[in-house]
């Protein structure tokens, strides 16, 4: 490297009053030697132009014609500032590098710019990234490729998008010689895995060498609880915490420019409503961000958050990410951010001038969660962050990837199974496995074997091939991994788009409702196809619209720390502002059962006009406990016939069953038995019907069924097959497809933690297990007792069953 | 009929009918079935959607049974026989054709459906004769649509009625019905690529449901 470039880079630097940070040299340096990495830090800026000027520097004032740098992020959304952050020292020293954008948001146009004469680095996602993969006029220019910058790489890396970006790694890898990758990312509990992830193995065998390097050094974060007064009545269950509204204004009115996150999307609608409704002088100022709604008015409100002319934007993680919003200067948290990692991510959105705090004030949504909030500071202190656990061999994403390949122009299939096997998570794929795989994604495997004409793919001398040019654009249409819902385009009459909410929710409204959507009260004119057209109303709001998959549940980390405050203050400690707001609440719960001890497993039982309830505490979080919650009916309903329905929270679960379970009987049966687990999980999943959701994902990533877009997109639907009558037809009729295998294992695996499940079963059956007859609900049984949306499970003969049960009728009917 | 038939014996319009848990209406040797849906499987497979094979001839295969327990000396398929001219689609046809050369003796008839429209010539090629819709059969006209048509009955299809039932501690079931009103009786979808669409019933409506291959007066059951 001249000194001259160092020396101008170094001036640049200064010019904007910067220095540059050690890690940023440590950067230079390792990429100068050739070297891949990951480099992370908690918050803060400097990761961009750490991995940018090192890939500026190698070619300084001539980077030549052709692709140099690829950079991957993982929101579209992301794309045009980070291609702005990319361009700023470009265009301030005057250099000749030319820097581009390939979304799925580009237009036809622009996309034929970039295949024609790729800009010297191209800013893309991962599925536009291997939508440039499969266009087999595209592939030669990767050939120049010596930088692939993965932004964000912790959003991405326990994601089936994680696992489609390092098949696409891979890809690059055996096209460009000598390429190297370096991730950007928050700081992990497993930084090591993230590390070794990216980097994948080398063709010996051997794990691929990535330098770690870490960031600046970490920020100071202010983690404090906005608590109700102390005569105003407190919400046991209750889904939102509204009443702080009134501290929340406050809060909001003391900082200059905030974030106001939410966890779901209704909450960020409900909580937009309610405070421009508290702070009408704020008119104009306050905004909306979230996924659902239009790039229009997302935009917007990442507009007036950069200037400033936002005083406080409502938002959902889809801001959790990207650049830096300078005005930023506090940021409040409603509900309970359900990890460490998250808490401090948003925590870090606000306070970026050189030595400022970042604060973030938490609003707790229910009792209970000022616990979380507590145990999430005492987390952060101590500097235990979650990690994510990449994921492994998922059959869906490799189908998916195959068919790209086939076509990008083919490939050769034991090549490929090479190729595929040096990224870490096909590294130890099987060759059956393999073969299955190569067979769908070939022929539509064994399903579709009588039908030579659906082959997707064709042999040409050991070559396979896409059959055709229609085949190829179905399927770069179908790349990606995000599935959502069906869902409905909201317009006003006049074609102004507001975003887009699922269809089940619009199926539920009659022309002239009106409903919460895009901060507006809105009411349904008519409902055509996929469009909804609305007009603005003045009435109140009688809906919000859910959408699917918003609850986080509540991380491993978290919910160790969450034991560890309630223990202590059985014990009478109650050393935080949360804590002690608690106490009068704890003291009820230990009045009316007991207040769990760390070593304690506490189950509660109650018979109510409703039934018989069973409340189980285990405190590991919601994921495990739909999956304990499921196994424990299952084991209870293998003692007798049984239905139960269930719910579930992030501190325990509750079976709820028409007549009394014996509960003892299981308990001397082995209840908490490791014997025959998975057996029991398996079973038990399927009478919950978990694994025919997971199916309808994996269906539409593998290509087995196609949603379509735009036009076609309507004419798929006439197709009208739910995924669980899929998934049916598949256990039936095509029993050996590892699609559906690969359902339940994702069930068992993601969905219940079956290893994280197995640990609590070890550890519950070392807790000392106190069964208490309660004859009130309990305020650690309020939320279960009121919660609506449950699973069921039952052992009856369906028969006895319909016996049993009441037919719904019209409400009204009088004739 | 023995007490572990899957059948139930009934009187809608004072006629009595015999419900068959394999979504089948039988009425003095007639059989009537509604919502077929032939070549559901194979329109899938034409918009790249790897769906087995196999669903056609389970299908069949059950058509064979209820022709067989019920001697049935005539079917009706009340509409939707085919989802669309993909049941044209070479082995879904050739099947159907094989099919009905093993029943060549048992008239088929059927009313066509909305689903119809575009496969009727298969119809004529398979060898089902095509009725009216809304066409007089002793007490009943047979329609593909519910319908309040006078002078008779009306047996249909094409609503894929199914209930739920609720018990207690909030215990939920959907199931496929026989769906009975005064004046029209609709039948549950027989093919196996259906879904079902849940209906409220009112008052003085019947409702038989499938559950499993057992089938209930619910509304009896609910009674008593």
């Amino acid at each position: 490297m001249s000194p001259e470039v160092d020396e101008r880079i170094a001036a640049w630097f200064a010019g904007r009053g910067w220095q540059i940070f050690p890690f940023q040299r440590e950067v230079w340096d390792a990429y100068a030697r050739g070297e891949s990495g990951l480099l992370h830090c908690s918050t803060g800026a400097g990761k961009t132009l750490a991995v940018w000027m090192a890939a500026l520097r190698e070619k300084f004032s001539d980077p030549g014609p052709g692709l140099r740098a690829l950079w991957v992020t993982p929101l579209r959304a992301l794309a045009a500032d980070t291609e702005a952050a990319l361009m700023a020292p470009v265009s301030e020293m005057r250099l000749p590098w030319t820097v581009g954008r390939r979304t799925g948001d580009t237009s036809t146009h622009n996309r034929k710019k970039i295949a024609l004469a790729p800009p010297n680095a191209l800013v893309t996602t991962p599925e536009s990234l291997c939508v440039l993969l499969s266009q087999p006029d595209f592939l030669p220019h990767f050939a120049s490729v010596r930088l692939v910058v993965v932004d964000e790489w912790h959003e991405l890396l326990a994601t089936k998008r994680g696992v489609l970006t390092e098949l696409a790694l891979a890809r690059v890898r055996a096209i460009a010689a000598g390429v190297r990758v370096w991730g950007l990312s928050a700081t992990l509990g497993n930084t090591d895995e993230a590390a070794a992830a990216l980097g994948g193995f080398l063709p010996d065998g051997s794990t691929a060498p990535m330098r770690i390097v870490s960031g600046a050094a970490r920020k100071q974060i202010e983690i404090e609880s906005l608590l109700p007064d102390e005569a105003q009545r407190f919400p046991w269950g209750g889904h939102l915490g509204l009443d702080l509204l009134p501290k929340v204004v406050e809060r909001l009115r003391a900082h200059k420019t905030s974030i106001v996150f939410t966890n779901t999307r209704s909450q960020a609608e409900l909580w937009f409503e309610a405070l421009s409704r508290a702070m009408p002088d704020w008119a104009g100022q306050l905004g909306l961000h979230h996924g659902s709604l239009s790039n229009d008015v997302r935009r917007a409100a990442e507009e007036g958050l950069r200037t400033g002319t936002l005083r406080a934007v409502i938002s959902t993680s889809s801001l959790d990410l990207g650049v830096d919003f300078a005005p930023v200067d506090g940021v409040v948290q409603i509900g309970s951010p359900k990890g460490v990692a998250r808490l401090l991510q948003r925590a870090g959105r606000s306070g970026h001038q050189p030595g400022a705090v970042s604060r973030i004030a938490c609003v707790p949504a229910n009792t209970f969660e000022l616990v979380e909030i507590a145990a999430s500071r005492d987390l952060a202190e101590e500097g235990v962050i979650e990690p994510r656990v990449p994921l492994r061999a998922p059959l869906d994403v490799l189908c998916q990837h195959l068919v790209t390949v086939a076509a990008s122009g083919g490939f050769h299939p034991e090549i490929l199974q090479n190729e595929v096997m040096l990224t870490h998570a096909y590294h130890t794929l099987s060759p059956d496995e393999w073969a299955w795989a190569l067979d769908f994604a070939a022929h539509g495997g064994r399903a579709l074997r009588a039908y030579p004409e659906y082959a997707r793919m064709v042999d040409d001398a050991g070559w396979l091939k896409l059959r055709d040019d229609a085949t190829a654009k179905r399927h770069r249409l179908a790349i990606g991994t995000i599935t959502s819902d069906a869902s409905i385009e909201v317009r006003f009459a006049n074609g102004a788009r507001l975003g887009a909410v699922e269809e089940s929710f619009v199926a539920r409204l009659r022309p002239g409702d009106r409903f919460l959507f895009a901060g507006r009260c809105l009411e349904l004119v008519r409902v055509r196809e996929l469009r909804a057209t609305v007009r603005a109303s003045r009435g109140r709001p009688t809906g919000v619209p859910r959408w699917m998959g918003g609850r986080m549940p509540l991380s491993s980390c978290l919910s160790s720390g969450v034991r560890r405050r309630l223990d202590r203050a059985r014990e009478g400690v109650l050393d935080s502002p949360e804590m002690e707001r608690l106490g009068r609440i704890l003291a009820v719960q230990a009045k009316l059962s007991r207040l769990p001890g760390e070593g304690d497993f506490l189950i509660e039982r109650l018979a109510s006009r409703e039934g018989h309830h069973i409340f189980f505490y285990p405190f590991e979080g919601r994921l495990v406990h739909e999956g304990l919650a499921a196994l424990f009916a299952f084991r209870l309903a293998r003692v007798e016939p049984l239905t139960f329905s269930l719910a579930v929270n992030d501190y325990g679960f509750e079976l709820l069953s028409a007549r009394e379970a014996p509960l003892d009987v299981a308990l001397a049966a082995g209840l908490f038995a490791d014997d025959g687990l998975t057996e029991d999980i398996l079973g038990s999943i399927h009478s919950a019907e978990l694994a025919k959701r997971r199916f309808r994902e994996i269906a539409r990533v593998a290509g087995l069924v196609t949603e379509g877009v735009g036009r076609a997109r309507k004419s798929t639907r006439q197709l009208m097959v739910s995924s669980s009558l899929l998934f049916d037809v598949f256990q039936r009729y095509d029993p050996e497809n590892l699609l559906a295998a690969q359902a339940t294992r994702e069930v068992l695996e993601s969905q219940l933690e079956q290893t994280r499940l197995r640990q609590t079963l070890g550890e519950l059956r070392s807790r000392r297990c106190e069964i208490i007859r309660i004859e009130e609900v309990t305020p650690l049984a309020y939320p279960l007792f009121v919660e609506r949306l449950r699973e069921r499970l039952s052992s009856e003969a369906l028969a006895d069953r319909v016996r049993r049960m009441e037919l719904v009728m019209e409400r009204h009917a009088r004739r | 009929m023995p007490a572990d038939s899957p059948c139930l014996a009934a009187t809608i319009a004072g006629e009595p009918v015999v419900f068959d848990a394999d979504h089948a209406l039988v009425w003095h040797r007639q059989l009537f079935v509604a919502d077929t849906h032939f070549g559901k499987d194979a329109l899938g497979r034409a918009r790249d959607a790897a769906i087995p094979e196999g669903t056609t001839d389970s299908d069949l295969a059950r058509l064979d049974q209820l022709i067989e327990r019920h001697t049935a000396e005539q079917l009706t398929i009340l509409g939707d026989v085919f989802h669309s001219e993909h049941a044209a689609e070479p082995r879904t046809l050739a099947r159907l054709k094989i099919w009905r050369t093993t029943h060549a003796e048992l008239p088929i008839r059927m009313v066509a459906g909305n689903h119809d429209r575009r496969a009727l010539h298969l119809a004529e090629e398979i060898g089902i004769e095509r009725l009216d819709d809304g066409f007089a059969l002793g007490p009943w006209r047979l329609c593909h649509e519910p319908s309040d048509l006078p002078g008779g009955h009306v047996l249909c299809g094409h609503v894929h009625p199914g209930v739920r039932l609720r018990g207690t501690g909030r215990e939920s079931l959907r199931l496929p019905v026989f769906f009975s009103s005064p004046g029209c009786t609709i039948l549950p979808a027989f093919g196996a690529m259906t879904g079902l669409h849940i209906l409220r019933p009112r008052p003085l409506d019947q409702v038989f449901a499938v559950a499993g291959d057992r089938i209930f007066d619910l509304r009896r059951s609910s009674h008593t």
